[in-house]
Parts: C-alpha cells; sequence; structure tokens
C-alpha cells in the first residue's frame, strides 16, 4: 500500500472519530469489495459474507478510539473480518455438533461443490487489469506520465510538478483526466458484468 | 457538467491525499449523497490497488448504504442519478447562487479596494480566531443545543449541534464573504449576511430544526458578529 493511501485513510478515521460519518462511508466504500471477497473464502457464501464485512466494519466503527493511528486501517478492517469470519464458521461448527448433525456422504458432496462456486458477481482481478491498461494505453503522452507517476510511484503532485515541468494543478487534473478515462472503462465492464450476471442468474432460475 | 467535473477533480486529489481540509468536508458530503461520485471514488480505489503488488479479486457487492443507516441511524439520502443529470435542477441551483450574490451586493455595495484591500487581510486572520465560534455559540445560545464539532480553519468556521433531548442536530457556519462558493446551496437553508468592524461575513444554517429557530440564530450572530477580533 502507499503511504499516502494510508495517510489519506488516517484522515478519515480521524474524522470519522469526531463523528463524521461520511469520511467512515468513504472507507466503507473503499474496501468492502475487497473485504467481501476476503470474507467469502471463508463463508463460502456472498449473503454470509456481506454480514460478516457489515458486522466487521461495525465492530471497528464502535472501536475507533483504540485504533492506533500509526497503522494501517486495511490491515485493522481487514484482520477483524477475518476473526469474525473464522468466529461464523467455529459457531457454526458448534451449533452443528451441538444438534448432532451427521454429514452424510450427500451432504458433503454439497458442501464441497459450494467451495468450488464462483459468485456471478465476482470481478477477477485479471479482468480489471485488462481493462485499466488497455485504458492506459489510450491516454495522452503527458497524461499518461503523470497518472503513472502517481499510481506506479506514489510521488506527490509536487514531485510530479517538479519532474514534468508543469503548475500542481496541470499535474492534478491530468491525473483526474486518466481517472476519469479509466472509470468510464471500468463501469462499462462493470455494468456488462451486471447484465451478465443477471441474465446467468434468470436463466438458473 | 462543468460541477461534476470539478467535483471529481477533488474526489480524484482526495484519494491522492491531496486536498485540503476544509475542502475535504465539502466533498464528503458530496460523495455521500451521489452515486455517480460514489463509483468514481470505489473506481479511484480499485484501480490503485489492480496497478500495485495487492492484486485481488473483488466481490462487487454495495453494503455502504445498510451500514451506513446500521451505524449512524440515519438514511444515506443519495439522490437518483437522473435527477443528477437533470439540467433544471442545474439551473435552479444556478439561479439561487446568482439570486443570493445579486442581494447580498446590491444591500451592501463595498468599493472594491476596501472590500479586497483592508477587509480580506482582517477576515482572514479573523475567521481563524477562537472569536468566530463564539459567535456561532452565542448565536445558539437559548436553544439548549450541545456543540458536537466544529472546524476551524483560514477559509471559514462550521459547527454542527445537537438538541440533546431529540437528538436532532444542525449546522451553523461562517464564512467571509468572497467564500460564498463554500456554502452547500442545498444544506444551507436559511442564510445571512453580517457586517462587522472586521469585513463582511455569511452566517448560514442548515439542519432539523425550525425556520423561527433558524432565523433566531441569524439576528443572533449578526449581534454578536462584533466579538470576531
Amino acid at each position: 500500500m502507499k503511504l499516502s493511501s494510508k495517510n489519506v485513510d488516517i484522515g478519515l478515521v480521524k474524522r470519522a472519530k469526531a463523528g463524521d460519518y461520511t469520511a467512515f462511508d468513504l472507507l466503507v466504500l473503499k474496501y468492502q469489495s475487497r473485504l467481501i471477497s476476503t470474507a467469502y473464502k471463508f463463508v463460502k457464501d456472498e449473503q454470509i459474507a456481506e454480514d460478516m464485512v457489515q458486522e466487521s466494519f461495525i465492530k471497528s466503527f464502535k472501536s475507533l478510539d483504540s485504533f492506533r493511528e500509526d497503522s494501517s486501517f486495511y490491515t485493522w478492517i481487514y484482520r477483524i473480518t477475518v476473526n469474525t469470519s473464522k468466529n461464523f464458521l467455529v459457531s457454526k461448527k458448534r451449533k452443528e455438533e451441538l444438534l448432532h448433525v451427521d454429514l452424510t456422504e450427500a451432504n458433503a458432496h454439497r458442501i464441497e461443490s459450494i467451495e468450488i462456486d464462483t459468485p456471478e458477481s465476482i470481478l477477477t482481478a485479471k479482468q480489471l487489469e485488462e481493462i485499466i491498461l488497455k485504458s492506459i494505453e489510450n491516454l495522452g503522452e503527458e497524461t499518461k506520465v503523470a497518472f503513472t507517476l502517481r499510481e506506479l510511484e506514489g510521488l506527490s503532485y509536487e514531485q510530479i510538478a517538479e519532474i514534468i515541468r508543469c503548475p500542481v494543478g496541470t499535474v492534478r487534473s491530468r491525473i483526474f483526466r486518466a481517472r476519469e478515462l479509466i472509470d468510464g472503462a471500468v463501469e462499462d465492464f462493470k455494468n456488462s458484468s451486471r447484465y451478465h450476471s443477471k441474465e446467468v442468474k434468470s436463466e438458473k432460475r | 457538467m462543468k460541477n461534476d467535473k470539478n467535483m471529481k477533480e477533488k474526489i480524484s486529489a482526495l484519494a491522492d491525499g491531496e486536498l485540503s481540509d476544509f475542502e475535504v468536508r465539502r466533498v464528503l458530503s458530496e460523495i455521500a449523497k451521489n452515486p455517480e461520485y460514489r463509483k468514481f471514488w470505489q473506481n479511484i480505489q480499485q484501480t490503485g490497488e489492480i496497478l500495485t503488488d495487492e492484486k485481488h479479486d473483488f466481490l462487487n457487492n454495495d453494503i455502504s448504504q445498510e451500514l451506513f443507516l446500521k451505524i449512524s441511524g440515519k438514511k444515506l439520502e443519495i439522490f437518483e442519478e437522473e435527477e443528477i443529470k437533470s439540467p433544471r435542477m442545474r439551473y435552479i441551483a444556478a439561479s439561487f447562487v446568482g439570486f443570493f450574490a445579486v442581494i447580498i451586493y446590491s444591500v451592501f455595495p463595498v468599493p472594491e479596494n476596501s472590500f479586497t484591500d483592508i477587509a480580506s487581510k482582517k477576515i482572514d486572520q479573523a475567521i481563524e480566531s477562537p472569536g468566530a465560534l463564539e459567535v456561532l455559540n452565542n448565536s445558539v445560545s437559548g436553544l439548549n443545543a450541545v456543540l458536537q464539532d466544529y472546524e476551524l480553519t483560514r477559509e471559514g468556521t462550521l459547527a454542527n449541534y445537537r438538541f440533546p433531548n431529540s437528538g436532532k442536530t444542525f449546522k451553523v457556519s461562517l464564512y467571509p464573504i468572497q467564500e460564498i462558493n463554500k456554502i452547500g446551496i442545498k444544506e444551507a437553508t436559511k442564510i445571512s449576511y453580517i457586517k462587522s468592524k472586521k469585513g463582511i461575513y455569511i452566517v448560514s444554517v442548515s439542519g432539523n430544526i425550525s425556520s423561527d429557530q433558524k432565523n433566531q440564530i441569524l439576528q443572533k450572530a449578526n449581534l454578536f458578529a462584533n466579538q470576531l477580533k
């Protein structure tokens, strides 16, 4: 993780601590997809994975005061999500034991098949990477330089401005321009995925 | 369309930690209600992650609105996308800003030189002084509201208040006149301007209180404006 991303998170955490929930909302938007994906690896159910992440964010919000601002918010919320998911599995197993549920061969087979199932709404890193890289290729040279210095090298706007010898405002707008174009491509892809996902679901019904 | 691009550019700068504290507050409130900005913020993050070594799959689910309700007890009031794109709404918003600008300048015709050269310097010093918050606190006196948090910067002072019994909240802000664009048109339901020995300010009140209470706050703010040091 780039240092500045961590700093941005800390800024948002500070605001959330002061009672600004819109700042916490940005952290939720930022990390929800990857955390749901993480929880899914444990619980193997999309709905339960969502519940685990919701629970984790609520836990983290309630204990924000105990969060040390020299650490990473993502590492913290990731750990809470993993623990919440593991605890869910443990309690689920206990419940099953209490109910004396013996897994018959048929049941075991069912669970196995769930494990290898992939949710329809998943976006693989590879798919997204292809789209993003293609969009970057199509950027103008100056825009591409500013964007890559920011995203890949993690340089500040001021440092980029010094390197490419232009005002900081120009750097800011070039980086935005790049993101705007990438955003368009990613959104188109997501919309087509959602559309495809809905089609698959209705076919299954 | 242009405003939309400006806001997205600010969101992009926010993602890079390149936005001033004061601007952050406004951008956060815009993201909270605009689905397009929410998606843009999310896509910036996902793109950044994909381009680094933190490659992982994404489940394209959105739990943010449900979480907002569970944690804050309030529903996130996100506009419909059609509502945002409506040119009529933009026209109304622009007219609203224009209307206030005309009223302010026609009632207080300030000579250009005195405003730019003298008042703004004084305002710069005064606006970030504890006196600015004092004006706001005094303006809500008698309402039994509790100060929740505030922001005190060179560009202005904004304070959030809460009624302990009902839990209702409202905001009062104080900006020098040249910062009129900092006031969210949708949020500021009552605006007034006050002329003090330090310059001209705009006071705005928004939130969950009656119109009478808002008027009362604006009147009191006027009374206490001379406390600005």
